[in-house]
Parts: structure tokens; sequence; C-alpha cells
């Protein structure tokens, strides 16, 4: 084994300087880099922003191809709109029901399968399955297998003896068949995330926990869903913008209803813009649904770092 | 070799540029999917281009739920299609952009070959802004064997239609069978409420289109009586508000009748039906009536070939070619034209009935059914009307409830046409 060659002092200060380029080179650099991605967001997402918000100070009439300026009117007239009350209370109360689902569905499902034995790969991929599935699938599936006259859940019900349940023309059982909808058509694809974070956690880590004695929930509680928060903060933001951004399988299995019962913001601006021909309309409620989602995004970085996941 | 295949690609692309010379104009074409009907309007476009090697077509397909927003989107941008199917509820939408077709050709004439029950779809003031091609109206089918069973018999001719109160107590006694689990699928969308409406001699529109529901009691005379057929569970709630179609209910084989239209029978008849099946009269409340619609193809303005199209437009406009299509179709779709006569073929003894609902009609009711207000609040009204027939809200609530949501659009309108 040879010694290290000696650095000369002038070699050491070359090596520690970093490689001489013009001033203006070395500074337009990083923009040069950035440029693209900042082209693409100002292009695909600021100026689409920007020009929803004058949108929404204007009234469309697109068959006369005219338009108003209307200031704020478009969000005053959002104020007393009680359709548009009841959509953004069905999109809260939609996204506080499958975000909680989802994310306890997935862990559970995710715990349950870690051991890949043939069985449980195969529940993986029944699991997954619904999820690669058109929203037309899922929601004309759904639509027939809950019928109320004609459909299996009801049919087995009654001939059990239990009677039927009006799944998709009870404005409850609504709410309650498209939560159980979405749950099903997603929870796979959080399964696998689940799945992606426990196998980061250190197998040593369960070994010494069960030498110490510790029971199978005591581990669970204090070893994996500590070590799951980074990922379980991920399934939180990301099914919370699964929720407040559901249309198709919604509108394919309920079309809103009954009596605008299941109608979220989303469809409600779609209605807007394109039934009711009010592109400005439309476009004031999304704009307004900004700030409140901000909001949320806020709330629950505010709770995972409260929690130290972050 | 080498020198061979290169010659082949020089003389390709000579062709090629030859063929690019002609200078065909190609105009864009929009259709609704609709299995039984685009191949056949493909077809007949081919035969024009054929006749007319100058004009092609880029025809693209989008169906009936999205062609709102597509057409919209198109039409803020200002890239106007040259020639869109359009159905019943949408041409008015479009009328001020619409292409004018008198500048073409006599108003008068033209007019005068359709039907005066049609006509107002394709009227906006002076102008004519498509041409239709096909003619709808609404039905009523019903599932023979079942009626055979129960003993009861429909409405063979004018003379023994049903009211309202025969026709609710034929569907009772049918549905007493264990075998009938459904009474009336009934398609769930305002425009087939619409057959009670006027059939209680009401309107949704003032002739003075200045007033929404101008009559309470019509109106709460229909929906007392759709209420009633909802709470007796003649209509099934997987329509009533469920929403699935009628003509899968009906297929079923376990639904007593369907209220729906003839465009059901092709389905049917072709597709096969596990049961026999046949069409009766719309009942009558203080009047008979049916909705009539169709589909209609429309150009616009300020499209980049609105000229071409609109010699397409007329093309198709001509007796002649409608008559070609209709056959074509098979005879399961009505002509909107006068004194016309289509082979209905095998439909024809289905048809007789609906035919006979139509030349009851009168012709307010096409002008009512073609109002824009009828279309751009339906989502409301549908919502309101289920509230109603589900007894969440009274007839004279939901009327009360109507007239606000109509007059809402109403202001709306009128503030546009007087800018």
């Amino acid at each position: 084994m040879s010694a290290p060659e000696a650095i000369s002092p002038a070699d050491a200060r070359s090596l520690l300087t970093p490689p001489k380029r013009t001033r203006w080179g070395s500074r337009l650099a990083p923009y040069l880099f950035l440029l693209p991605t900042v082209a693409m967001l100002f292009i695909f997402s600021i100026v689409p922003l920007l020009y929803g918000m004058w949108m929404s100070l204007y009234d469309f009439d697109i068959v006369h191809g005219r338009s108003t300026f209307v200031a704020l009117q478009n969000y005053w007239r959002l104020l007393h709109d009680p359709q548009f009350g009841l959509s953004l209370l069905n999109t809260a109360w939609y996204t506080l029901s499958v975000v909680p689902l989802i994310l306890v569905a997935s862990v559970a499902i995710g715990v349950f399968l870690k051991k890949s034995t043939v069985a449980r790969l195969i529940a993986r991929v029944g699991f997954y399955v619904p999820f690669v599935l058109s929203p037309v699938v899922v929601a004309t599936s759904w639509k027939w297998l809950l019928n109320e006259d004609l459909g299996v859940v009801d049919g087995f019900l009654k001939w059990v003896g239990l009677g039927t349940i009006p799944w998709l023309t009870d404005d409850n059982w609504a709410r309650i068949s498209v939560v159980g909808a979405t749950v099903w058509n997603l929870v796979g694809f959080y399964m696998l995330m689940v799945l992606a974070g426990l196998s980061q956690i250190n197998p040593d880590l369960y070994e010494a926990a069960k030498i110490e004695g510790a029971s199978a929930w005591r581990r669970l509680w204090h070893i994996t869903l500590p070590l799951l928060t980074p990922t379980m903060l991920l399934i939180v933001v990301l099914a919370t913008i699964h929720a407040t951004q559901a249309f198709e399988t919604i509108l394919l299995l309920t079309e809103g209803g009954p009596a605008g019962a299941t109608r979220l913001v989303i469809q409600n601006m779609y209605v807007s813009a394109f039934t009711r021909l009010q592109p400005g309309y439309g476009v004031a409620q999304a704009i307004l649904m900004l700030p409140l989602i901000c909001l949320v995004a806020w709330v629950q970085m505010r709770v995972f770092r409260k929690a130290g996941a972050l | 070799m080498k020198r061979l295949g290169a010659a082949v690609f020089v003389a390709l692309i000579v062709v090629q540029m030859l063929a690019g010379g002609s200078s065909a104009k190609t105009l864009s074409v929009i259709l609704l999917s609709n299995a039984s009907t685009q191949n056949v309007i493909q077809g007949m476009l081919k035969e024009y281009h054929q006749e007319h090697p100058d004009i092609d077509f880029e025809i693209s397909i989008i169906p009936d739920s999205k062609l709102l927003a597509k057409l919209n989107t198109l039409v803020t941008a200002g890239q106007f299609p040259d020639i869109v199917e359009v159905t019943t509820a949408k041409i008015q939408n479009y009328a001020y952009p619409a292409l004018d077709l008198a500048k073409y050709t006599d108003r008068n004439q033209f007019l005068s070959r359709y039907l005066p029950g049609y006509q107002p779809f394709i009227v906006s003031g002076d102008k004519v802004i498509g041409v239709q091609i096909e003619a709808t109206a609404n039905g009523l089918f019903y599932n023979k064997d079942l009626f055979a069973k129960a003993g009861v018999t429909v409405p063979q001719n004018e003379n023994e239609i049903w009211t309202w109160e025969q026709f609710k107590e034929a569907v009772q006694k049918v549905m007493k069978l264990p075998e009938c689990r459904m009474g009336v699928a009934w398609d769930c969308s305002v425009q087939r409420f619409s057959n009670l409406i006027y059939q209680a001699n009401g309107r949704w529109v003032s002739a003075d289109g200045k007033s929404f529901l101008p009559d309470s009691q019509p109106a709460e005379n229909a929906l007392n009586f759709f209420r009633g057929l909802v709470a007796a569970k003649l209509i099934p709630t997987s329509s009533w508000p469920g929403k699935t179609d009628g003509g899968m209910l009906f297929k079923t084989g376990v639904a007593a009748m369907l209220w729906s239209g003839n465009w059901q029978l092709r389905g049917f008849i072709s597709g096969g039906m596990p049961f026999a099946f046949g069409t009766t009269y719309f009942p009558k409340g203080t009047m008979r009536a049916t909705c009539p619609g169709g589909e209609f193809l429309m150009g616009f303005e300020r499209s980049a070939n609105h000229d071409d199209a609109a010699q397409v437009l007329l093309w198709w406009a001509q007796a002649a070619t409608t008559k070609e299509y209709l056959e074509k179709l098979g005879g399961s779709l009505l002509t909107p034209m006068r004194n016309q006569e289509i082979n209905y073929g095998k439909y024809t003894e289905y048809l007789q009935p609906m035919l006979s609902d139509l030349a009851a009609t009168p012709t307010w009711v096409s002008e009512d059914l073609a109002r824009p207000v009828v279309n751009l609040t339906q989502d409301d009204v549908l919502d309101e009307l289920i509230l109603c027939a589900t007894g969440r809200v009274s007839a004279q609530k939901a009327v009360v409830d109507l007239r606000n949501i109509g007059a809402a659009e109403l202001d709306r309108e009128n503030r546009e046409v007087s800018k």
C-alpha cells in the first residue's frame, strides 16, 4: 500500500476555488436551468389563473358573443346562491368523509398485506384493480349494483329479508354511496403508497420490540404508525386533492342528485359554465374555491408539523 | 434497386402534391355519437363529396353530453365549426351566431317544406337557423305479455284513449302481477315530464316569452298527477329520482310500460326483446299532446366556410335527401317534412300511435319547447321536479320555485337582448 501523495498548497487552493466563468454566465446559468419549468408553470398555471380571475369579473353571453364587466357581482351572487352553498357543504362533507376513510383503509390494508405470501399478492392486485378502471366503468357498475329495483345489492338484502335500501335515491344514502364508490376506487392506489412506506421501516425495530415483549398492537402503534407519518401526510394531501376534484364518477353515478344532494362545487361550476352558459359565474366559483383549498392545505401542514412529520 | 425506390418515392410525392393542388375545401363537421345515425350521416356526406369533389369533410364525433362544452369552447375562441349536429334542446341556444339559411334561399318556400309542428325549432325571428334531418316524438310502450296476463287492454284507436286516471288504474292492475316489478319506466328528464304539462294545457313560457309557468293550475295538476304516480310506486324510484335509463329498465321485461320516444324502436327491434311489446297513445289530461323533437344540422355565420356549409345544408333540406337519409336508417325515425311518404317498414305499426299523438299536438308546444330558457334551466328545473315528485315540496311550492328559476333566466335573457 503506497502512501498518499502530498498536495501542494497551491494545488489545494486551485482545487478549492471554483473554475473561473464569465460573470454573466455564472449568474445566468441557474436561471436558465429554471427557465423551462418556470415558463411551463407560467403558461399553464399562472396565465390561466389570471385569465380566470379576469373572466370572473365579466358576465359572458356566449351565444351573442358579448361580455359585460360586472366587477364583483358574480362573487356577490355566489354568496346568495343556495345551490352553491349546498354544493360547498357537499364538497366539505365528501372531503371530510373520503380522506379519513381512504387513510384508515389504505393503512389497514397495507399493514395486513405487508407480508408477501401468494394469497396476499393476489389480494393486493384485487385492491389495485379498481384504481386502473375507467371512472365510467366504475360508476356504471356501481349504478347497476346499487339500483333499487334491479340491483344485486338490494336483491341480496331482500333475499335475506332485510328489505331494500335507497342507495342512490335518498339524499343521505346517495352521499354514502358516492363516498363508498370513491373509496373503493382509490384505496388500491394509496395502499401501494403505504406498502412502499412500510418497506422503508427497519425490520430490526420490530425484532427488538418483539424481544422486549411488545404486542402486535403496540408495535403497530409505537413503530409502524409513527414511522409511516410522512407517507400518511402525503396520502392526506393527495386524497384531499382527489376529493376536491372528484367529478366523473359522481356525475355518472348520481348526476349530482337526488335534487343536488351529491352535487359538488366542481359539478356546480360545470353546470354554470356549460349548461346555463354562464362561464364567468362558473369561473368565479373556482376562484372562490382557491383560498378555501389553500386554507385546508395550510391547516394540514400545520397539523402534521405539530405531529413532527414535517 | 435504390434508383427504383427513389423514383417511386419521388412519384408518390408528386402525386401527393398534385392531389393537394386540387384544393378541395374541407368543412369541419361535428356529429353526435349515436350508433344508429352517425355512420349513415357520414355516408350521406361522402355522397355529397362524390357529387361535389371540391368539398370534403373533416368529421369529429362527440357524445351529446359533451357537445355544449365543446361548442362553447369553440365559439368563445372564435373557431366556429362549419356544420354541427344538435338536438332540439340546444339549437335555439345558438340562434344568434347561427348561419341564416334565409340568405341563401327563399325563406317561406324553405319553411313550407317542414311540418308546422317542427318549424319553431329552426326559426329565430326572420332567420332560418338549421335543417331538421329527422323528427322524433315521445311515446308510450307497453309489455304485451304482461298486459295480456293482467287482462288489461290498451287503447287501439283514438276513441279509446285513456284519461290520466284510466292510465293510472290500468298500470296499477298490471302491477298486481307478481312478475311485474315496475309500472312505468319513465326517463328522468324535464322533456319527458313536459308531456304532462302540455297535456294539462299548460306551458313553460308564456306566448310573449316574458313569464315562466304563466298558468299555475295546469302546472299544479301535472305535478300532482306525476307525484301520485311516484307515491303509488307506479314509477320506479330507479327512474325518478334514480335517473336510470327507461329503455334499459323496460328491456328487462319486468316493467309494464315505458314513457320514452320513437328513437327506442330501433334498439328494441334490431336488438331483439325477450317479450312482445307494442306502443299505444299517450293518455290525455285536458287535451292530447306529445313532445316533438329531433336532430338538426346547423352552420355558423362566422365559420371559415359558411357559404359552402350553407350549400350542404340546403342539399340536405331537399325532400329527396331527407327521404334517403330516413330510409337508410330503416324507418325508425320520423320525417319532419310535409307530404312526404316514408317507408317506415317494420316500424310502421309502432309509429302509428305516436304519429297520431303528434298530429293532435298544437304548434305552440314546439314553440314552447324551443325556448332557450327551457334548456338553460333544465338542471334546476329537474331538481325541483324531483323534490316535488318525492313529496318534499308541495306542487304549489314547486310552481313558485320553478317560476323563480325561470324568471331569473328570463331576466338575464331580456337584459342580453336589450343590449
